[in-house]
C-alpha cells in the first residue's frame, strides 16, 4: 500500500473537516448580517436622478445639483412599517444640520405628507418615485434603504432596513463628519 | 398532561439510544451473544417511545391545545383535520420528532425482519442507529423541545403557512424523511461491516435491500414535491434547483450510484471499498440537507425559520458523525481486499463507469448549492447559481450516464467482448435513429436538445426492452414466458422498470422544457385565445369563499378538441388568519399535455392579467419516476425471498 | 384592372405586418427570456419570470421598456447588473471568483475517470497476477 493511497482514502475526512470549516464561517456571518447582499452601487457614482418634489410647488430632488457637499439619501415610504421606525434618526440627523435628502417609493402622495406632517419632515427635499426606477437606479432592495455620498457624488455608505441610534453614533456620524472635513 | 407524558417520553427515548448506541458495541467487542442481543430489544422500545411522544404531539394539535407552544405557533382551530395533523410536522420542532421516530422504524424494522443479517454486524449497526437516534433526540429535547408550554393560554392559534395546507405537501415530508432517515441504514451496514471488518458479497447482500428500500421513498419524496411545486407553486415548473431540491437530489444521486456498486459487491466481491464510501456519503449528505435546512445557512422557500443555536448543534453532530465515519474509513478501508477480477469492458466497468458519472454529478451539484456560501465566507460579491448553470453543467454529465444505462445491462460481468455488445444495440441504435429522423420531421425547428433528448430516450427505452425480452424470450405459449419470467431474479425485472422509467421521464423532461408553450397577456372577459389546438375563453372573475380564505376565482371555457369543452378555475386567495395570499394555477391534464392557467392582478380597464401554458407531455416525468419507485420495490422482493431467487426452479415455487 | 395595384400593395404590404406581428411575438420572448435568466433579488430563488413581488414586476415593466426601445440583451443585463451586481444573474459569469464553481464540474469528471481508470488496471493486473500458476 502506497502513501499516496491511502492519502487517498483519507481524503474525504479532509473533504469533512474543510466543508464544516466552511459551514461554521457562515454560521458566524448568519449571527452578525442582514441578509440583503451589499450593493452594486458602493464606491460608484451616486446615478442621475431626477424626480419631481412630493410637495407640489417646491423643487424636486436633483443628485446631480447635490455635488460639492456630502448628504444622507433615504429611501421611504409611508406603507413601511421599519420606515416608521427609523424616523426620528433620521429627524436626529437633520437637527445636527446634516443634509437629508429623501426618495418616496411607490407611495401615495397624499399619505406621505401626511406622514411627514404628522412625524416632523427631515429632508431638504423629498422626490417622489411613483414607478420605482428611481429606486432600481439605487439598486435597492427594499425600503428603506439610506445612503451617504461624499462631495464628489461617490457612494460610501449603504444601509439596508431600519436605522438604530447604534447605527447613527458608530457609522453615519463619524462617517460624516469625517466626509464633511476630510483634514479633521 | 398528554405534552409532559410525550416529553417523558423523548428523555426515554435519549436514555434508550445511548444505551443503545454503547452496550451491543461492547457485546460484540468480546463477541457476547446477551450484550448483542440487547440491540434487537432497545431498538423496538425506541420506536415505542418515540410513537408515544409523536402520538401526544399529534393529540395536542388534533385538539388544538394551544398551551403548547408549538401547537400555538402552528395551528389553527378553522384548519381541516387532515392539515392539523399534518401540522405536526409543518414545522422544525415537530418534523425532528418525525425525523427521529422514522429513524426508529427503520431501526426496528432492521432488528425484527434483519434476522439473516449476523449477530455482531446487526448489534453493531443497531448500536450505530442508536447514536444516530440519540444525537438528533438530543438535538430536540436541547434546542427544539415541541412540548415547550406557554401561559397563559392563547385562545387561538397563528395558523399555518396556507401554501402548505395541500395534500401533495402533507405527505411529502414523511417520504422524503423515509429516504433521506433510511440511508442510516446503509450508514450503519457500512460502519458496522468496518468495525467488523467483514465487508463482503454477504454483507452487499444484506445491505441492498435497506438501500432499495430508501432508494425508493427518497425518488417518491422528490417526484412529489416536484409535483407539488408543479401545481401549487404557480410558475408552471417542475424543478428550481433550489438549494432545498438540491439537499435531497444530491443524496439521491449518491443513493443511486450506491444501488450500482453495491450489485458489484454483491456479485463480485469487489469495489468494496468504494461502496462503503457510498454508504457513508449519502448519510452524510442526507445530514448535510438537514443542517442547511435548518440552520438558515441557505435561504430558499422551503427552509424552516433559522437559529443560529440550531445551526452550531447540528453543524457539530454533523461534524462528528461524518468525520468520524470518514476517519474509521480512512484506516480501515485500505485493508479490504477486492476479490472479483474484471476487464474494463465488463458489467462491472460499466457500473463503475456509471459510479463515475453520479459522483461527479453529485459533486456538482453540491458545488453550486454551496458555491454562495463559499462567496459569502469568502467576503467575495454575492453570484446567484440558478438554473442556466445547473442545466449546462448537468446536461452533459446526464447524457453519456444515459448512454450507459442503455448498453450495460447488454454487457456480460468478467469480460465482454466491445463488437458483440454494439451488436446487440443495434436494434435499440435504429429506434434511435428513427425517432431522431421523426422528430426532425415533426418539428419544424427542433433544436439539439429535443433531437438529443427523444434520441437517448428511444435509445435507453429500445435497448433495456430488447434486453429483457431476450431474457424472457416471448413466445405464443404465455404460461411458458410467466414461468420464465418468474424464474429470472426480481431485480432483472425491477431493473428493466426502472430504466424505462428513466427513458419515460426523459421523454417527458424533454418534450415539457422544449415545446412548452407560454401565453402571457392581459385578458377582458369574453377575449378568446388558441392554445395546442384548443380554444380557450375568458368568463370573467367571481369572488368566492373557501373554509378559511376568500379568493378571486377567475374562468376559462376550454374547447376543443371538437366539441369537448372543459373549465378552469385559477385563484388568488388571501388566507384569513395568517393574512397571506397564494396563486392557485388550475391545471386542464390531457395525453398530450397539461394546459395550466394562473390568474394575475387585475388592469385598470377591467382586464385581467393572465398567463396561460402548455406543457406537452410533463406527467410523463412522475409517471416515470412512479415506475423507477415500482422498479426499486419489485427489487426489492427478491431480497425478501432470496432462497427462491436462487433455486430458479419453477416447481420449487409454492403456487 | 384597377385593382391589380391595390392588390400588389396589399400583398407586398403582407410580410410586412406578418414581420411586424413577429416582432412583437419577438419581443415578448425576449422579455420571458431575459426576465428568466435574472433573478428576482429580493425572493429566494426566484427568476424575475416566475416571481410575483413588487420589484419583480418594476423589473419585467423596466425590461419590456428597454426591449421595446430597442436595446440590445447584452445592454439589458449590463444595466441591471451594474445596478444590482453580479448576484442578479441566474447564470454567473466566468471570471476569476468563479473559476472553481465552472471548472469544478469537469475536474471532478476528470477526477472520477481517473480514479475509475486506475481501479480498472488494478483489477487486471492482479488478474495476471492470479494467472501466475505459483499463486494459491
Amino acid at each position: 500500500m502506497t502513501p499516496r493511497r491511502l492519502l487517498l482514502y483519507a481524503l474525504p475526512a479532509v473533504a469533512v473537516v474543510a466543508l464544516a470549516a466552511l459551514f461554521a464561517g457562515r454560521l458566524a456571518t448568519l449571527e452578525d448580517g442582514t441578509d440583503v447582499p451589499p450593493s452594486a452601487r458602493l464606491d460608484q457614482a451616486m446615478p442621475v436622478i431626477q424626480l419631481e418634489s412630493l410637495h407640489p410647488g417646491e423643487p424636486g430632488l436633483d443628485t446631480e445639483a447635490l455635488r460639492g457637499a456630502p448628504y444622507v439619501l433615504n429611501v421611504w415610504a409611508e406603507w413601511c412599517g421599519p420606515c416608521k421606525i427609523e424616523h426620528p434618526q433620521l429627524l436626529a440627523l437633520s437637527r445636527r444640520g446634516i443634509a437629508v435628502y429623501g426618495i418616496n417609493y411607490k407611495d401615495r402622495e397624499e399619505r406621505a405628507r401626511s406622514f411627514l406632517a404628522e412625524r416632523g419632515d427631515p429632508f431638504r427635499a423629498v422626490g417622489t418615485d411613483q414607478d420605482g426606477k428611481a429606486g432600481i437606479e439605487l439598486g435597492i432592495f427594499g425600503v428603506p434603504e439610506t445612503f451617504v455620498v461624499d462631495r464628489d457624488g461617490i457612494i460610501r455608505h449603504r444601509h439596508a432596513g431600519p436605522l438604530s441610534e447604534g447605527d447613527l453614533e458608530r457609522v453615519f456620524l463619524p462617517m460624516l463628519a469625517h466626509l464633511q472635513d476630510p483634514e479633521r | 398532561m398528554t405534552g409532559e407524558i410525550g416529553l417523558f417520553a423523548l428523555i426515554l427515548a435519549f436514555a434508550v439510544a445511548l444505551f443503545q448506541g454503547t452496550v451491543p458495541l461492547v457485546g460484540a467487542a468480546r463477541n457476547d451473544a446477551a450484550l448483542m442481543a440487547v440491540s434487537d430489544v432497545s431498538s423496538v422500545v425506541l420506536c415505542a417511545l418515540v410513537t408515544v411522544a409523536i402520538v401526544m404531539l399529534g393529540h395536542g394539535y388534533v385538539t388544538s391545545d394551544f398551551s403548547l407552544l408549538n401547537v400555538w405557533q402552528n395551528s389553527h382551530t378553522l384548519k381541516p383535520l387532515l392539515y392539523k395533523v399534518s401540522g405536526v410536522w409543518g414545522n422544525h420542532e415537530g418534523s425532528l420528532v418525525l425525523w427521529v421516530l422514522i429513524l426508529a422504524i427503520y431501526g426496528a424494522a432492521l432488528a425484527v425482519f434483519g434476522r439473516q443479517v449476523p449477530p455482531a454486524l446487526r448489534a453493531r449497526a443497531l448500536a450505530i442507529q442508536g447514536l444516530i437516534a440519540a444525537g438528533f433526540l438530543a438535538f430536540s429535547l436541547f434546542t427544539s423541545n415541541p412540548f415547550a408550554r406557554i401561559v397563559p393560554i392563547p385562545a387561538e392559534g397563528m395558523g399555518l403557512n396556507p401554501i402548505l395546507q395541500d395534500p401533495g405537501l402533507a405527505f411529502h415530508p414523511p417520504c422524503l424523511y423515509m429516504g433521506y432517515v433510511g440511508l442510516s441504514v446503509a450508514f450503519s451496514f457500512g460502519i458496522a461491516g468496518l468495525l467488523g471488518k467483514e465487508v463482503d458479497a454477504t454483507w452487499a447482500r444484506l445491505a441492498r435491500p435497506w438501500v432499495l428500500l430508501a432508494w425508493c421513498f427518497l425518488t417518491a419524496g422528490i417526484a412529489l414535491g416536484s409535483w407539488w411545486a408543479y401545481y401549487e407553486l404557480g410558475w408552471g415548473g417542475w424543478w428550481f434547483w433550489d438549494p432545498v431540491e438540491n439537499a435531497s437530489f444530491i443524496p439521491w444521486l449518491i443513493a443511486t450510484a450506491l444501488l450500482h456498486s453495491l450489485r458489484v459487491a454483491e456479485k463480485r466481491d469487489t469495489l468494496k471499498a468504494w461502496t462503503l464510501l457510498l454508504c457513508i456519503t449519502g448519510f452524510s449528505l442526507s445530514l448535510l440537507g438537514t443542517f442547511l435546512v435548518r440552520s438558515g445557512a441557505i435561504t430558499s422557500v422551503h427552509t424552516f425559520a433559522s437559529d443560529p443555536a440550531r445551526g452550531i448543534f447540528i453543524l457539530a453532530f454533523l461534524a462528528v458523525v461524518t468525520g468520524g465515519a470518514f476517519a474509521l474509513f480512512a484506516v480501515r478501508a485500505p485493508r479490504i481486499r477486492a476479490e472479483g477480477l474484471f476487464e474494463p469492458v465488463s458489467r462491472e466497468g460499466a457500473l463503475l463507469l456509471n459510479n463515475v458519472f453520479f459522483g461527479a454529478a453529485a459533486a456538482t451539484v453540491l458545488l453550486g448549492t454551496l458555491y454562495p456560501i463559499f462567496m459569502e465566507v469568502a467576503g467575495s460579491p454575492p453570484v446567484s447559481v440558478g438554473p442556466p448553470y445547473y442545466n449546462s453543467v448537468f446536461l452533459p454529465l446526464a447524457m453519456p450516464a444515459l448512454v450507459l444505462a442503455a448498453l450495460g445491462p447488454a454487457i456480460p460481468w468478467r469480460r465482454a467482448d466491445l463488437p458483440g455488445v454494439l451488436h446487440r444495440m443495434r436494434f435499440a441504435a435504429a429506434c434511435a435513429l428513427g425517432v431522431v429522423v421523426l422528430t426532425a420531421f415533426l418539428h419544424r425547428d427542433p433544436g439539439p436538445l429535443a433531437l438529443a433528448g427523444y434520441g437517448l430516450a428511444a435509445f435507453l427505452a429500445a435497448g433495456t426492452l430488447r434486453n429483457w425480452l431476450t431474457r424472457l424470450r416471448p413466445g405464443l405459449d404465455l404460461a411458458r414466458v410467466l414461468r420464465r419470467a418468474r424464474g429470472l431474479p426480481a431485480s432483472a425485472h425491477g431493473m428493466a422498470l426502472a430504466h424505462l422509467g428513466v427513458a419515460v421521464m426523459v421523454v417527458g423532461v424533454t418534450a415539457s422544457s422544449t415545446g412548452r408553450v407560454d401565453l402571457e397577456q392581459v385578458m377582458h372577459p369574453g377575449d378568446t385565445l388558441s392554445l395546442a389546438g384548443r380554444t380557450i375563453e375568458f368568463l370573467g372573475v367571481e369572488n368566492i369563499e373557501g373554509p378559511n380564505y376568500t379568493a378571486l376565482q377567475g374562468r376559462f371555457l376550454v374547447t376543443g378538441p371538437g366539441a369537448h369543452t372543459s373549465m378552469l378555475w385559477p385563484e388568488r386567495r388571501a388566507y384569513l388568519a395568517s393574512g397571506t395570499a397564494t396563486t392557485e394555477a388550475a391545471i386542464l391534464e390531457t395525453f398530450a399535455g397539461d394546459i395550466y392557467v394562473v390568474l394575475g392582478d387585475p388592469v385598470a380597464d377591467g382586464g385581467w392579467g393572465t398567463r396561460l401554458t402548455f406543457n406537452p407531455l410533463i406527467w410523463w416525468i412522475w409517471g416515470g419516476a412512479f415506475l423507477g419507485v415500482l422498479g426499486g420495490a419489485v427489487s426489492i422482493a427478491e431480497r425478501a425471498r432470496p432462497r427462491r431467487a436462487r433455486l430458479r426452479s419453477p416447481a420449487a415455487q409454492p403456487a | 384592372m384597377k385593382a391589380v395595384p391595390g392588390v400588389i400593395g396589399i400583398l407586398l404590404l403582407l410580410p410586412a405586418l406578418a414581420s411586424h406581428a413577429r416582432a412583437a411575438e419577438d419581443s415578448d420572448a425576449r422579455v420571458r427570456a431575459l426576465a428568466e435568466e435574472l433573478r428576482c433579488v429580493v425572493c429566494q430563488n426566484q427568476s424575475l419570470l416566475d416571481s410575483d413581488a413588487d420589484l419583480a414586476k418594476d423589473m419585467r415593466a423596466l425590461i419590456r421598456e428597454r426591449v421595446d426601445a430597442g436595446d440590445t440583451d447584452e445592454a439589458i443585463v449590463a444595466f441591471l447588473v451594474e445596478r444590482y451586481g453580479d448576484f442578479i444573474l441566474l447564470q454567473p459569469p466566468f471570471k476569476p471568483a468563479t473559476w472553481i464553481l465552472w471548472l469544478g464540474p469537469l475536474a471532478f469528471l476528470v477526477l472520477a475517470l481517473a480514479l475509475a481508470r486506475t481501479r480498472l488496471r488494478r483489477a487486471r493486473v492482479s488478474r495476471a497476477r492470479t494467472d501466475d500458476p505459483d499463486a494459491p
